[in-house]
C-alpha cells in the first residue's frame, strides 16, 4: 500500500529551491540564536496538531499492550495454550500402548460386581461403569480384563487373578468410597463420583427392628476391613469383626457368628435381592453419603479421561449408559429391599451424581464434550 | 520558501482494488452458509444436497445474523479507533489517508455509523466486553476531538484526560465485584477483560510517535482483516441452524418405544427426516412416530457463575432484557428415554 513516487518528486523540488537561499549572506549570530529560541518556545502550527505529544511514547506502549492482549486471547481461545486435548491426555496416560485394560473389581457383590463361577461372566453396576470408561478409552469388551480385588488392596491397585497370582491393574472400580484420607494416600487418585449410596445394616430374618448402629453395642458386627463403614461401626461401640470380602461376612452371619453386617447399602441390597427370605435389610439414620469413585493410581491423565466419560454420560442427552447400568443392576433390587414394616431401604441415588466439566481443550470443530 | 507539491497521478490501482473487494464481500456470507451445510452433513455430499433441498435460506440467514451480529460493531469501532489514532499521529492526515485504507475509512466514516455501532454493541456484547466498549467509545470521541479541534486546548484536556479517567474509575467501581469473583474462580482471562480497559483507556486518547504510528495501527488492522474471516467462520460453524429434537418411535402398536434424537430436517406427508449427530440421516414413517419434542441446545446450557452485581458476565443486555424461558428439567425423551407419562 506504500507508494513513494510522490514523495521522491517532492524532495527534488525542495533541493532545487534551496539553492538560492544558500547564496544569501549568513544572518548575524545573535539573529540566528534568536531564531532558534523562537523556534523552541513558540510552537508553530505543527505542534498544535500533535496535542498531548508528551504522552506519545506511553501511548505507543499502551497500544502494544492492547495488541498483545488481544492476540493472546484469540491464541488461547483457538490454539494450543490452555487445557490439554484428548489426544494429549491419551498420550500422557499411555493408553495407546496398552493391549488390554486390566481393571480391579469386586467379585462377590451381586448387583455391583460379581463373577459367575459357572460361565466366567462378570456382571454388575461397577462392571457396566468399567465397560463404559473402557469403551471411551478405545477398548473392546474382550480387551477389558477384570480381576478380583480385596478391599485392603485397592489403594495398592494389586488384584489377584483366578490362580491367585497378583496382578497390577490400571484402574480400580470396586465400591471405593471417596474420602479425604484416601485421597491423601500416595497411590490413590479418584475420579469424580459415579454413585452415591449410604451405609446400612443387614441381619438374619426375624431379627428385631434396627434403626441405628448403637443398638449393636456389645454385640459382634461384621464389616469390610479398611472400609469407611468400619469407622461408624467402631464409634457405635459394637464389637467389630473385619473381613476382606463381604461374602466372608455373610458366611459368618449365616453361621450366626455375628449379629449383623454393616457396609454400603448398594452392596447389601444385592444380597437381600438374591435371598429375600434369608435376610432383613435396615436403613440406618446416618447422614454420610458414600460417594464411590474410580481410582486410577497416580495416572492423572487417565483420571481426566475417565472424568470425561462420566461427564459425557452425565451431561450428554444422547449418552444414557449410566442410566442403563442403573436400570439393569440396581433398580430391580429396590423392590425387594423393604424392611419388615414395608419401609423402603434406600440403596443408591437413582441419578448420576453431579459431574463437572473436566479441563479438556475443545476446538470448535471437535465434539469432545457436549 | 514555498513548497507546492506536484500534482499526483490518479490512483487507479487502489480504486480498482477497492471495487474488487466490494464485489467479493457479499460472497463471503454465501460461502459461510455453504460451509455450514457441508460441516453439518459431515462432508457427505448426498446428505448436504438433502439439506440444501430442505433448509430454508431465511432460517440459515437468521442463524447467521443472530450468531454474528456482535462482530459488526466490533469491526466498525476497532477500525474507527485505530484509524483515528493513525490520523491524529501523522503530521499530515491527508497524506496518511492517501497511504492507508484504514485512515481513509476512519476519515470518511460518518459519525452516525459510529453511534449506531456503539448502541448495537451495547445491546449485543456480553457483559465482560462492556468495559472495553465504554472505554473504546471514550477513546473514539477523544480522538475525533483531537482530530477536528486541535486548537481548543481546554476542551481537549477535558475530553482526552478528565472524561476517560473518570469513566475508567466508574467502570472499575462497577465491575470490581466481578473482578474479585473471577480471580477467586481462577478465570484470569475475564479478570483481565474487566480490568485492563479501565486502566488503559485514558492513555489511548492522543497521538503516538509519528514514526511508529503506521506500525502500531495500520499493520495490526491489516492482520486483523486477514484473520477476521477465519474467526467469523469458526464462530458460525458452531452455531445451530436446525432445531434439536427427540422423536419417540414404535415400529408397530405395542412394540417397545425407542427414542431417536437429532436435528429435525423436515416433516412431509410420508416421513419425518432427522439428521443424527454423527451425520446419518434417518427417515421415520409418520405412522411410527409417537411423539416429538424440542430439546435444549447442549452447548449453550453452561452459564458462567461469575456475575457483576447480579448480571452473569456471559450475557448481553439484549439477553438480559429479552424474555427468556425458565430453566426447566430436561425432557426425558431428550435423554434418550421414552416418556412414561400415563395415557
Amino acid at each position: 500500500m506504500d507508494e513513494d513516487s510522490g514523495e521522491a518528486r517532492f524532495r527534488k523540488a525542495v533541493i532545487h529551491r534551496r539553492a538560492p537561499v544558500r547564496s544569501r549572506p549568513r544572518p548575524a549570530r545573535a539573529q540566528r540564536a534568536l531564531h532558534g529560541l523562537r523556534r523552541t518556545f513558540t510552537q508553530p502550527d505543527q505542534t498544535v496538531r500533535t496535542w498531548g505529544g508528551s504522552l506519545a511514547p506511553w501511548r505507543l506502549t499502551a497500544v502494544g499492550v492492547v495488541l498483545i492482549l488481544a492476540l493472546g486471547f484469540f491464541w488461547v481461545r483457538l490454539f494450543h495454550i490452555g487445557p490439554p486435548s484428548v489426544e494429549d491426555l491419551r498420550r500422557a496416560a499411555g493408553v495407546d500402548e496398552w493391549k488390554t485394560l486390566p481393571i480391579g473389581v469386586k467379585d462377590d457383590q451381586p448387583g455391583i460386581a460379581e463373577r459367575d463361577p459357572a460361565t466366567g461372566d462378570w456382571r454388575g453396576f461397577d462392571i457396566d461403569i468399567a465397560y463404559m470408561i473402557a469403551e471411551d478409552l478405545g477398548f473392546r469388551r474382550d480387551e477389558v480384563e477384570f480381576y478380583g480385588i480385596e478391599s485392603e488392596d485397592r489403594a495398592r491397585m494389586e488384584a489377584t487373578d483366578l490362580k491367585g497370582k497378583p496382578v497390577q491393574v490400571k484402574m480400580v472400580i470396586a465400591s471405593f468410597s471417596i474420602t479425604k484420607d484416601r485421597e491423601d494416600m500416595p497411590n490413590v487418585m479418584f475420579t469424580q463420583s459415579y454413585l452415591h449410596t449410604e451405609q446400612s445394616v443387614i441381619t438374619l430374618k426375624g431379627h428385631g427392628k434396627v434403626a441405628s448402629l448403637e443398638e449393636f453395642k456389645g454385640k459382634t458386627v461384621c464389616t469390610l476391613s479398611s472400609s469407611t463403614s468400619a469407622l461408624a461401626a467402631a464409634k457405635s461401640g459394637a464389637r467389630l469383626t473385619r473381613r476382606n470380602r463381604v461374602s466372608e461376612c455373610f458366611e459368618l452371619l449365616d453361621n450366626e457368628k455375628v449379629e449383623a453386617i454393616t457396609t454400603d447399602a448398594a452392596i447389601l441390597g444385592g444380597y437381600k435381592y438374591r435371598y429375600p427370605d434369608k435376610y432383613d435389610h435396615w436403613d440406618l439414620g446416618l447422614e454420610n453419603t458414600e460417594a464411590w469413585g474410580v481410582s486410577v493410581g497416580a495416572n492423572e491423565a487417565l483420571r481426566d479421561l475417565a472424568n470425561l466419560t462420566l461427564y459425557r454420560s452425565f451431561e450428554d442427552p444422547k449418552d444414557a449408559r449410566w442410566e442403563k447400568a442403573y436400570v439393569a443392576n440396581i433398580l430391580p433390587e429396590t423392590a425387594a429391599n423393604k424392611t419388615v414394616d414395608g419401609k423402603r431401604v434406600p440403596l443408591a441415588r437413582p441419578q448420576q451424581p453431579d459431574t463437572t466439566r473436566p479441563r479438556v481443550r475443545e476446538l470448535p470443530w471437535e465434539e469432545v464434550v457436549p | 520558501m514555498t513548497v507546492t507539491p506536484l500534482p499526483r497521478p490518479p490512483r487507479r490501482v487502489r480504486r480498482n482494488q477497492l471495487n474488487w473487494l466490494l464485489t467479493a464481500l457479499p460472497a463471503f456470507p454465501l460461502v459461510l452458509l455453504v460451509l455450514r451445510l457441508w460441516y453439518l452433513s459431515r462432508q457427505d455430499l448426498p446428505t448436504m444436497l438433502l439439506l440444501v433441498q430442505y433448509i430454508s435460506p431465511l432460517g440459515m440467514i437468521s442463524a447467521l445474523i443472530i450468531t454474528l451480529i456482535w462482530t459488526v460493531p466490533a469491526v466498525v469501532l476497532v477500525l474507527r479507533a485505530l484509524g483515528g489514532l493513525l490520523l491524529v499521529s501523522s503530521p499530515d492526515p491527508e497524506d496518511a489517508a492517501r497511504r492507508s485504507l484504514l485512515a481513509l475509512t476512519a476519515l470518511r466514516m460518518p459519525d452516525w455509523v459510529v453511534a449506531v455501532a456503539v448502541v448495537l454493541a451495547g445491546f449485543t456484547w456480553q457483559l465482560r466486553l462492556l468495559p472495553a466498549l465504554i472505554m473504546l467509545t471514550a477513546v473514539i470521541v477523544a480522538l475525533t476531538a483531537v482530530q477536528r479541534y486541535p486548537g481548543e486546548r481546554r476542551m481537549l484536556t477535558v475530553v482526552t484526560l478528565v472524561v476517560p479517567v473518570a469513566l475508567g474509575l466508574v467502570v472499575l467501581i462497577w465491575v470490581w465485584p466481578g473482578i474479585r469473583t473471577a480471580l477467586a474462580a481462577g478465570d484470569a482471562g475475564t479478570a483481565v477483560l474487566l480490568l485492563v480497559p479501565a486502566l488503559l483507556g485514558w492513555l489511548l486518547t492522543g497521538p503516538v510517535p509519528p514514526r511508529a504510528a503506521r506500525l502500531a495501527t495500520h499493520w495490526p488492522a491489516v492482520a486483523a482483516m486477514i484473520a477476521a474471516p477465519f474467526v467469523i467462520g469458526v464462530v458460525f460453524l458452531r452455531a445451530p441452524v436446525l432445531p434439536n429434537s427427540a422423536v419417540e418411535v414404535a415400529e408397530r402398536d405395542g412394540a417397545p418405544i425407542r427414542v431417536i434424537r437429532g436435528q429435525l430436517i423436515t416433516v412431509d406427508d410420508t416421513a419425518t427426516t432427522i439428521l443424527q449427530r454423527g451425520g446419518e440421516v434417518v427417515f421415520i414413517p409418520n405412522g411410527e412416530v409417537r411423539s416429538k419434542t424440542l430439546c435444549p441446545e447442549p452447548i449453550r446450557t453452561q452459564k458462567s457463575r461469575i456475575t457483576v452485581r447480579g448480571w452473569a458476565i456471559d450475557e448481553s443486555v439484549l439477553e438480559w432484557v429479552a424474555p427468556t424461558r425458565r430453566a426447566v428439567d430436561v425432557d426425558s425423551r431428550c435423554l434418550g428415554r421414552p416418556d412414561n407419562r400415563p395415557g
